[in-house]
């Protein structure tokens, strides 16, 4: 699903990947808000299709999702010569050690829990980020 | 010659005769009975006949001898007599008394024929019977050691036996290698567990069939402990059955040794407890999806709660914006129960980690006051901390170490009333081996009756339950339980309406690492 974000010079971009319903309205809603340009996907095969061919500046990541999880979707994206270097953070409501340490292993910027996060806080962290 | 003389002659030639009168003194003795003697004639005509007694037998016999030929009957008898030179010799006698004309006997006749080889021979049976007697009772007697020492053994071996059956009919895989790690016994459940015969096993070095899969170290490791130190090695090991499959044990190898400490074989157990780590790992997937499963509502109701609240949405009237915050607390506490039953899962699982590292306790401590600094000022409450001077770093999972401290202070700043006072100090024990944290606080304290409580899950105590303040109850829970798995220790003293002290010690040589497959990381206060 591809959503034009209201009008502002040099947009960043980023893609959603999350198969809760409500909360990628919260994200796209809130990082529109925000002024970003947000792409988004249900699943890792959506989400692989949709990295590749718009290559957001960042792709905020879940972890469990039915039809190829985030860190499979990782897997195959770190293969890709533009998805070696994509940004990605982790947004997930998995605190499993061993998940953390194979993201960690792919190279992701962060491993956030949702529900230890205020929104505005991944808004905050997404820009630090896009920055570095 | 006429038959008279026939008679003596034939007398002479074989029996010794000799006559004596009624007193018993010598009046004719014939020639045999000189030659057996070896006295002369002349020494024993005229003589006693007892200076041929030998001596070797009973008076009673010799009074019995003269009663009964003083009564005129004839007496016969063995009689011993001893030659000149004194030796023995063996006459059966006869001693016939020869009536005189008043017919008392005037004259005693004794006709003595040889028997002394007879009596020898017959003493030497009876002493070859006591002999033989001897010999049997000893015989006996030696049979029935036999006897009994075969029954020692029949029972022994019954004892071996039973050890041997109990060892190869157990479920777990035994198997006794020589001090190089060579096979020698393998019982029934290694067959089983491994796959392999006992024809393939035996012979082998242990863990060349089934083993390979834990990484060059691990062997070395294991090889050290029980060859060089001595030791047994306890551990679990990851191994390959003959059809390829992999399986894990807990295993035991214990090394036995002769009095000389010399290793004679090893004996090896191993529990198959792929199915425990199946169940262990289906526990910690279900708890893991089920936290994430919770979470996942818990974060949509936070994320738009807080954009509403950011007026995302549009401005709140005050009340919405009250009320919202309502809201969202109550989320956020649903947040923490979430988390802290997590912990406590992992706790109760064991299955969490301790990645001990050298951390400087004394700087964790000041980043945690930090931390509550806005709620101590909010509440105008005076932080003391008291560090002992040169305080040495501790090999501990820092993590760990913070979710204590961050719980016993929490629980200081909640349960203190405003411009009360909390101290938390630092510092080594008198024997220096360990270092004790003391949270101190002038609050509300626990009432006696409920002291005993207060480890256990989700406990208020009665006199701060109306407070409602906010937190799991989990966390002093989860405070003992990282001190019981890593050596510490937590006691506390506590006045009602006075205050309360905690005291939590942890050695000061440090936390044993541990594997596990998660970390514990959650605030649960």
């Amino acid at each position: 699903m591809d959503i034009a974000a209201s009008g502002s010079s040099r947009q960043h971009a980023i893609l959603i990947v999350e198969d809760d319903d409500s909360l990628v309205k919260a994200l796209r809603e809130k990082f529109i808000g925000e002024g970003f340009q947000v792409y988004e996907a249900r699943n890792g095969k959506e989400g692989l299709e949709q990295a590749l061919s718009k290559h957001p500046d960042l792709i905020l990541l879940d972890v469990v999702m039915a039809r190829m999880d985030g860190l499979s979707m990782l897997q195959v994206l770190r293969e890709d010569s533009w998805g070696k270097t994509a940004k990605v953070i982790m947004l997930t409501n998995l605190s499993d050690g061993d998940k953390i340490a194979e993201s960690l292993q792919r190279g992701v910027l962060e491993y956030l829990v949702k529900s230890d996060w205020r929104i505005e806080d991944v808004v905050t962290r997404v820009r630090q980020r896009l920055n570095e | 010659m006429n038959n008279q003389e026939a008679l003596l002659s034939a007398l002479d030639e074989v029996a010794l005769v000799s006559i004596t009168d009624a007193q018993g003194i010598i009046i004719f003795v014939n020639d045999k009975f000189v030659e057996t003697s070896h006295f002369s004639r002349q020494e024993l005509i005229g003589h006693n006949h007892r200076i041929l007694k030998s001596g070797d037998q009973p008076d009673i016999l010799f009074e019995d001898l003269w009663k009964t030929i003083s009564g005129g009957r004839v007496w016969r008898g063995d009689i011993a007599n001893r030659t000149k030179d004194g030796s023995l010799y063996w006459a059966d006698t006869s001693v016939v008394p020869i009536q005189g004309p008043d017919g008392k006997p005037e004259q005693y006749v004794a006709v003595r024929f040889l028997i002394t080889d007879k009596k020898e021979s017959r003493e030497q049976i009876v002493e070859q019977h006591r002999e033989f007697e001897r010999t049997k009772s000893a015989l006996v007697n030696a049979l029935e050691n036999v006897e009994q020492e075969k029954e020692r053994i029949r029972l022994q071996s019954i004892e071996t036996k039973k050890f041997a059956l109990a060892v190869e009919g157990a479920s777990e895989h035994i198997v006794i290698t020589d001090p190089n790690g060579i096979i020698i016994y393998a019982n029934h459940a290694a067959e089983l567990i491994t796959g392999f015969s006992k024809d393939e096993i035996i012979g082998t070095k242990a863990g060349t069939l089934w083993g390979g899969l834990m990484g060059k170290e691990f062997y070395q490791r294991l090889w050290e402990t029980i060859a060089v130190r001595k030791e047994t090695f306890q551990g679990e090991i990851r191994n390959k059955r003959k059809s390829g499959a992999e399986y894990t044990v807990s295993t035991n190898i214990s090394p036995v040794m002769d009095e000389k400490q010399h290793i004679m074989f090893f004996v090896v157990l191993e529990r198959d407890i792929t199915r425990e780590k199946e169940v262990d790992k289906a526990k910690t997937e279900f708890v893991s999806l089920a936290s994430h499963q919770l979470r996942t509502p818990l974060s949509a109701i936070n994320w738009y709660a807080e954009m509403l609240l950011e007026g995302d949405a549009g401005t709140l009237t005050e009340q919405q914006k009250s009320y919202l915050q309502e809201i969202y607390h109550g989320n956020q506490r649903m947040v923490e129960l979430v988390n802290a039953l997590l912990d406590v899962s992992r706790i109760e699982m064991g299955t969490f980690s301790v990645r001990p590292e050298l951390t400087d306790i004394v700087a964790l401590a000041q980043s945690e006051i930090a931390e509550l600094q806005p709620q101590i000022d909010a509440k105008k409450l005076t932080c003391v901390a008291d560090f002992q001077q040169g305080l040495p770093q501790l090999n501990v999972d820092p993590e760990l170490i913070r979710i204590i401290i961050e719980n016993i202070l929490t629980n200081a700043v909640k349960y203190t009333p405003n411009r009360g006072t909390i101290t938390l100090a630092l510092h080594l024990d008198d024997e220096r081996r360990n270092l004790v944290l003391t949270v101190s606080d002038t609050g509300y304290g626990i009432p006696q009756d409920e002291q005993a409580k207060i480890f256990t899950k989700l406990f208020r105590a009665n006199n701060v339950r109306e407070m409602e303040p906010e937190g799991t109850g989990l966390g002093l829970y989860i405070v003992q339980s990282i001190l019981d798995h890593t050596g510490g220790s937590i006691r506390f003293e506590s006045e009602e309406n006075k205050g309360t002290t905690f005291y939590i010690t942890c050695p000061v040589s440090g936390m044993k690492e541990k594997d596990g497959t998660v970390k514990l990381g959650h605030v649960a206060h």
